[in-house]
């Protein structure tokens, strides 16, 4: 026998073993191994379903790739079931079906709001890539990211001098842009708050970042918050929850615990990342039922306790485009975060629009699960063209939807969802700017460093020396 | 005849039982042991118990949510678990008159003249609804895609068991109290005779079938939704 046919023999054998393992698994695997009924309904209202009407793309004949052969190995009755065609033996391609298969699906869980029998097919698309995962099969941009973040601490390789210099060079940007004096402040203990985005904001989308800068200087000003980022622990994004390897996911995340008890913070505040808030706030170690010495909440519901609160005033005349929400799955769906959003962006402006349907039965963009960063075809075989033009195709509803909403901007707070939702408009040309919440936070806020505007209250003094800046106001007339 | 009479009325029965209850409290264990993780659900995730079951009651007992999004599948499902509910209750009474006598303070008379309305009705809203919902799976490419042998089989078993259970119904030729003699005795163990109708012996074989499938197959969606949707409603 030679190698190659030992070697698909042996993954073979894994992949039954694993599935056969569901019988001492979690209870919503066990559960969804015995209660589909077929009834169609996930195909309608799945978005990739819907723009590749395929059988395969059917969400249910996808868990049954799972089901099938559990069913087949984890009963008595195997071949009494396969005899009726609600079992099947494995396939010699198996893997490589998988890898494809359970990778066109983003995981959103859409299927899970709307079944009758409340199956949530992302639970069986995640199995399916842990197993893949474990053959060391996932794509390669899945496999490469975990294994920088592993050798980094984050996703895209930084370095402790390039974090800090991006810091300050944001730094820089905000004093640009509004004249506004921010800091970062990096690994400082006692601090109230440890902010983590995800780091790609760093980078890709620096806009959100200085919008955060400003939110927590003002914060300051307000009743004296301090905050603090960790240099250990910048990057909330998480791909273990797209590969499926739980111990990749809680390592990670770990990274986040520690800094929060190492700086003594009261609150972790996740940034506009969704998936990273739900690994945070419900998965791992930081989740809130550990009764943790610090609290996990994000962004959206911190700045709107203190919207409540009148911390803030914005000059609502400076965005005139409308605006448009995207809910990211994870924070909509998966952790029930849509109206604090919303209340900030109507507190920023008076031309919110919504997109129908939205909140937790908002559609896709296309790009969850992480197939938001995969461009190429990145080594899944059987995969016809690459990933870019798959998401293309199967963002097709979101773009329809944002047309239809007339906006000109969108605001759509999770990195992959930005990636991909800019990449939408690019490639239908529809001309609409796509960015996070807080890049129009900045745009919005009125501020005044002599504290008048911002700190009516309870706002401690400011250093002397501001003063000079304190009238001084850019208008922002170039819009968004 | 005689043989038929002896498998389906005085041995299969018991197998029919033995493997039912051990067969479904052997897969809710199942469900029951295994550890429980955290996949909230929005909007209606909450974490406290009460609030959960009042929203996962809703959506069992009347499938709130489903009527909202998909009206007309709704009615042919509801309608039809509606409609075997209350055929389920109704058979109770060929084992005994009493909890119907009981619960409803009803008169011998008046249950045998709800059996005859009451019955007649609920039998045919199940036949209708079930070959509805068969006929969709047939028509609708979506749901004809994902479908295996057993989503038809079972269908056409239940078609079978409603057609025949609606002839006796509706037939002239059958004798209640006979029944009832031999479900006493039965469940006594002191032997009877099995009544001799081929329709009835048709019809208590097909139940007996589907009995014998349900711990194994796709049914097991009744007991499990009562896993599965606090799955999602429930946040820690």
């Amino acid at each position: 026998m030679n190698r190659e046919v030992r070697d698909r023999e042996k993954s073979l054998r894994a992949i039954v073993d694993q599935v056969k393992a569901i019988r001492n698994g979690p209870r919503v695997l066990q559960l969804y191994m015995d209660l589909c009924q077929k009834c169609g309904i996930c195909a309608e209202q799945c978005h990739v379903s819907r723009a590749f009407p395929e059988r395969r793309t059917n969400p249910a004949v996808r868990s049954d790739l799972i089901r099938k052969l559990f069913k087949r190995h984890g009963s008595a009755l195997g071949p009494l079931l396969k005899a009726v065609g609600s079992a099947r033996d494995i396939d010699p391609e198996e893997l490589e079906t998988w890898q494809r298969d359970f990778y066109e699906c983003s995981g959103c869980r859409r299927c899970a709001r709307f079944c009758p029998f409340g199956i949530d097919n992302s639970v069986i698309t995640r199995k399916g890539r842990a197993v893949v995962h474990t053959l060391g099969a996932s794509p390669y941009m899945m496999s490469e990211t975990q294994r920088t973040s592993d050798e980094t601490g984050n996703d895209e390789g930084q370095t402790y001098a390039s974090f800090v210099d991006a810091c300050s060079f944001l730094e820089e940007e905000v004093k640009d842009e509004i004249g506004m004096e921010v800091s970062i402040p990096i690994d400082q203990k006692g601090a109230d708050i440890l902010f983590i985005p995800a780091s790609a904001d760093l980078i890709s989308f620096p806009e959100t970042y200085m919008g955060v800068a400003v939110f927590f200087r003002l914060l300051k000003d307000f009743d004296g918050t301090t905050w603090t980022m960790s240099s250990k622990a910048f990057d909330g994004a998480n791909f273990g929850l797209f590969t499926g390897d739980d111990a990749h996911m809680k390592r990670k995340n770990q990274l986040a615990y520690d800094a929060c008890i190492e700086l003594g913070v009261k609150k972790l505040v996740i940034g506009e990342c969704g998936h990273a808030y739900r690994i945070a706030k419900r998965l791992g170690p930081t989740a809130s039922r550990n009764k943790n010495p610090f609290e996990t909440t994000n962004i959206f519901c911190l700045a709107d306790e203190y919207l409540a609160k009148g911390a803030f005033k914005f000059d609502k005349s400076r965005i005139t485009e409308k605006v448009t929400y995207h809910d990211p799955c994870n924070f909509a769906r998966s952790t029930g975060i849509y109206e604090e959003p919303r209340r900030l962006l109507r507190a920023f402006t008076d031309t919110l629009v919504e997109m129908t349907p939205n909140r937790t039965e908002n559609w896709c963009c296309g790009g969850g699960g992480g197939l938001a960063v995969m461009d190429s075809q990145e080594q899944v075989t059987k995969l016809n063209g690459t990933f870019h033009d798959y998401r293309m195709k199967a963002g097709k509803m979101k773009v329809e939807q944002i047309r239809a909403s007339g906006a000109a901007y969108c605001a759509a707070p999770c990195a992959n969802c930005k990636r991909q939702i800019m990449q939408l408009m690019e490639h239908y040309e529809t001309g609409v700017k796509v960015g996070g919440v807080f890049d129009l936070f900045m745009k919005a806020v009125v501020w005044n460093d002599a504290g008048t505007g911002t700190r009516a209250t309870t706002g401690q003094p400011q250093p002397a020396g501001k003063a000079a800046a304190a009238t001084q106001q850019k208008e922002l007339s170039d819009g968004l | 005849m005689y043989g038929l009479q002896l498998l389906v009325g005085k041995i299969l029965p018991f197998v029919t039982i033995v493997v039912l209850v051990a067969g479904v409290t052997q897969r809710i264990r199942r469900w029951h042991k295994a550890a429980v993780t955290n996949i909230a659900l929005f909007p209606s995730a909450t974490t406290d118990k009460r609030d959960m079951w009042r929203e996962v009651l809703g959506e069992i007992v009347l499938f709130s949510s489903f009527r909202r999004e998909h009206r007309q599948l709704w009615a042919y499902t509801w309608f039809f678990h509606l409609a075997l509910l209350f055929i389920i209750v109704g058979h109770t009474r060929l084992i005994t008159d009493w909890p119907l006598r009981v619960l409803f303070g009803m008169s011998p008379q008046s249950v045998d003249s709800l059996s005859a309305w009451g019955g007649g009705i609920v039998g045919v809203v199940a036949l209708a609804t079930c070959a509805l919902l068969l006929f969709r799976r047939l028509t609708l490419p979506r749901v004809r895609e994902a479908s295996s042998g057993e989503d038809y089989l079972v269908m056409l078993l239940l078609l079978a068991i409603l057609i025949t259970g609606n002839m006796l119904r509706f037939g002239s030729h059958f004798d209640v109290t006979r029944v009832q003699a031999y479900f006493a005795s039965l469940f006594t163990f002191t032997a009877i005779q099995v009544p001799s109708d081929s329709l009835f012996l048709a019809h208590f074989l097909l139940v007996q079938v589907l009995l014998i499938y349900l711990p194994f197959g796709k049914f097991l969606h009744i007991p499990g939704i009562f896993y599965s949707k606090p799955l999602l409603a429930k946040d820690y």
